[in-house]
């Protein structure tokens, strides 16, 4: 087995981005162990998409440090995105391509996507690849957004509110895709509100509030939730 | 009235930074006058009619200037008409800018970004002048400004109503009435343009004129297009009545996974129009250049040195025209490739790209070298459209010179390309206001930077000048060695800058 293998899938110590009068996210001690799925849930503004981005690397920390499969988010960036995939909350604009010409690019740049794992995503998604980007609805771009964070089979998945805009074929869509996703050894980090469905399926369940992790829910079983 | 605010803040600093620019170019130009025009009669008849001699040669781009020995003439030249160019820039790009604020609203708060920057503009004239104790008619400076105002909205509504084309469509409407002065052919295309009603005012100098019909006319442009484009985006939003059949397959165009091409690929039509208005540059300012020497070249041409003095003529003239102008044209389109990085930055795109394994210096340099192979394509088309048409019309250029020109260009693209990676990378939201200032400053160092006594370091150091003249006397290699220098360290810092910067929104 090789070293990073034995690593956590995320592991961070006093992670803090300070944009001063108390916003940010502050001392963040947490690891979630590869194949768990793991849910940072908190208010609007508690810090959680802040944590996200610092995972992967979009910004910088003010302090701290933060480790994926024992990689550093920071220094070793490019090897921590070959394992990763990430849904941002706020999707990209991509006006002026086409979805199936975003998917060529992105995948493009990461090398190794199969083209019948992306078509297998966008049927299942129900993402229609031909339409102009900003002809997309907020629902169409969000589905863009989980196919693209999908479609090189990684070994971790941060998804920043990946339920956002979804109807309900699509959510239980994305449950099934989690789940498979699990089945197959992945690990999951979510970035959600409080309360919502998606929160409830995972293994544990990190509150933030004012950029600090309040409480976790260790152990949170699966088949305790309901059907 | 919200949505009109929205636009207004949204693109504030943009206003600054071209009031800042209108006030630059009217006051440094009125500093430029008294330095260069000298105080006795005699110095200014003389100034003028060197003026007027240039304006001459160089007629396929301005118009000829009326008493350009006064500071208001001199400013109408040398000031107003640039000014009239940028403003005609500033109105295509905000036109292309993506923005969720409605047509209607965003045209308004263009507007009123326009008279601000008009008004410095007019302050700058005011303080310029006053700073050599002349003074210039103000009646004639609003007429100045609500002309540049004018102009900018009938420019912004064309370029709304043309899309994606607007940068070929104003490009053509321009020398549609500039060429005309040359190619009398060309007397009733001029009315389609923009710039002919702008031009048929001169209301700053003595003597000068505004005519209020050319005047209601840029204003009716403005109108009529914005109400086009606006009834055209509410139907646009309404969407097909039937949708295409949905596709799950991924695009299998395989530009998108090559380097540089993938940059360029959503491009792909801009740079088409962009490789049209390169050619056709060439093609016409070297018929321009015959047509203007028509009567040397009827002398017998056995007169002794005549074909020199011809072959250096014509190098002297292409290179305040043509070259002078693709100089222009490429820092246009550096700052447009600038504009769309800032946009990546805020729409989550260069998230998105930075969410797969692509490193940050990655970014840069393919962003640098994007440009650099734009540059050197269209300076090759330039010149192969100049080299072919020179042929053509019998006209002798000496074709090292002109390989020299291209290479030139293709260098003083990648300087200013290396200076918006470099704003991009630093600050992308100021980075178009940046390049904006930084382009403007070298410009205005080579056109008066002598003239308002800077030291020579400072006057060498703006790539206009370090470009030199290729086709009348070669490459210099000193000057070619520091365009280079100025393109590392600008590349090299960066790489430095985008490592330690937040991304995104």
């Amino acid at each position: 087995m090789l070293p990073e293998m034995a690593a956590p899938a995320i592991r961070t110590s006093g992670l803090t981005k300070d944009y001063g009068g108390g916003q940010g996210l502050f001392d963040l001690e947490l690891q979630v162990s590869a194949g768990e799925s793991f849910a940072l849930v908190g208010p609007e503004g508690a810090g959680k998409t802040t944590a996200v981005r610092l995972l992967m690397g979009v910004i910088r920390p003010t302090r701290g440090s933060a480790y994926i499969f024992g990689l550093d988010c920071a220094r070793e960036a490019v090897e921590v995105k070959r394992r990763v995939g990430y849904a941002p909350a706020a999707t990209p604009d991509f006006s002026g391509m086409r979805g199936g010409e975003v998917v060529a690019y992105l995948a493009g740049l990461r090398g190794g996507v199969h083209r019948s794992r992306v078509r297998e995503l966008a049927e299942r998604l129900d993402v229609d690849l031909g339409r102009a980007h900003e002809a997309y609805s907020g629902s169409d771009r969000r589905k863009l957004a989980i196919l693209l964070a999908l479609m090189h089979e990684p070994d971790l998945l941060i998804l920043d509110e990946p339920a956002k805009d979804l109807d309900a074929d699509a959510t239980e869509e994305l449950h099934a895709l989690l789940d498979q996703a699990r089945s197959e050894g992945a690990a999951i980090f979510l970035a959600s509100r409080m309360g919502s469905e998606i929160e409830a399926r995972c293994d544990r369940v990190g509150t933030l509030r004012r950029g600090k992790l309040s409480r976790q829910l260790e152990e949170q079983s699966r088949k305790a939730l309901p059907p | 009235m919200k949505a009109t605010l929205r636009a207004l803040r949204d693109g504030r600093w943009t206003t600054v930074a071209f009031a800042v620019a209108g006030f630059a170019i009217t006051y440094l130009q009125s500093l430029a006058f008294f330095q260069l025009a000298g105080h006795t009669f005699a110095d200014r008849a003389a100034f003028g009619y060197s003026l007027l001699l240039e304006a001459t040669a160089n007629a396929a781009l301005l118009p000829p200037p009326v008493h350009p020995e006064t500071i208001a003439g001199y400013l109408e030249l040398r000031a107003f008409e640039p000014l009239a160019i940028l403003f005609a820039s500033w109105a295509l790009v905000s036109a292309r800018a993506r923005s969720l604020v409605p047509i209607v609203p965003r045209a308004a708060a263009f507007a009123v970004s326009t008279i601000l920057t008009a008004a410095a503009a007019c302050v700058g004239v005011l303080a310029g002048a006053a700073s050599g104790g002349e003074s210039v008619s103000g009646l004639g400076l609003v007429g100045a400004g609500l002309l540049l105002v004018a102009l900018a909205l009938a420019c912004y509504a064309i370029s709304l109503c043309a899309g994606r084309w607007a940068a070929p469509v104003l490009l053509t409407l321009f020398f549609f009435n500039s060429l005309s002065r040359i190619f009398p052919e060309l007397d009733v295309a001029r009315w389609l343009s923009p710039f002919r009603y702008y031009e048929l005012s001169t209301p700053l100098p003595r003597g000068g004129d505004f005519d209020i019909a050319g005047f209601a006319v840029l204003l009716a442009i403005a109108a009529a297009g914005i109400a086009v484009a606006h009834v055209v985006a509410t139907r646009r939003v309404a969407g097909p009545i039937v949708l295409p059949r949905a596709t799950h397959e991924p695009s299998r165009v395989s530009l998108l996974a090559i380097p540089i091409a993938r940059e360029l690929y959503p491009r792909r039509i801009a740079l088409a129009a962009w490789c049209v208005a390169f050619l056709v540059l060439g093609i016409v300012l070297v018929a321009a250049t015959r047509a203007t020497m028509k009567d040397l070249l009827a002398l017998p041409p056995g007169l002794p040195g005549l074909p020199q003095y011809i072959f250096t003529f014509v190098a002297q003239v292409l290179g305040q025209t043509w070259f002078d102008v693709t100089l222009l044209l490429l820092v246009a389109l550096t700052f447009a490739f600038v504009t769309r990085w800032a946009d990546d930055d805020v729409s989550g795109r260069v998230e998105a790209v930075l969410s797969t394994p692509y490193s940050r210096s990655t970014l840069v340099v393919e962003r640098l070298a994007a440009i650099a192979v734009t540059a050197a394509v269209l300076a090759a088309v330039g010149c192969l459209a100049v080299a072919a048409t020179s042929e053509a019309s019998s006209l002798a250029i000496d074709s090292t010179r002109l390989v020299a020109a291209c290479l030139v260009l293709t260098a003083f693209g990648v300087v200013f390309a290396a200076v918006g990676v470099l704003f991009a990378s630093w600050a992308p939201r100021a980075a178009p206001a940046l390049f904006g200032a930084v382009a403007l400053a070298a410009y205005l160092d080579d056109q008066i930077g002598g003239a308002l006594r800077l030291p020579g370091w400072a006057q060498n150091i703006s790539p206009f000048r370090l470009v030199g003249t290729p086709l009348a006397s070669g490459v210099d290699g000193r000057s070619l060695g520091v365009l280079v220098a100025i393109a590392v360290a600008a590349i090299g810092s960066s790489i430095l800058l985008i490592q330690r910067r937040d991304v995104g929104r």
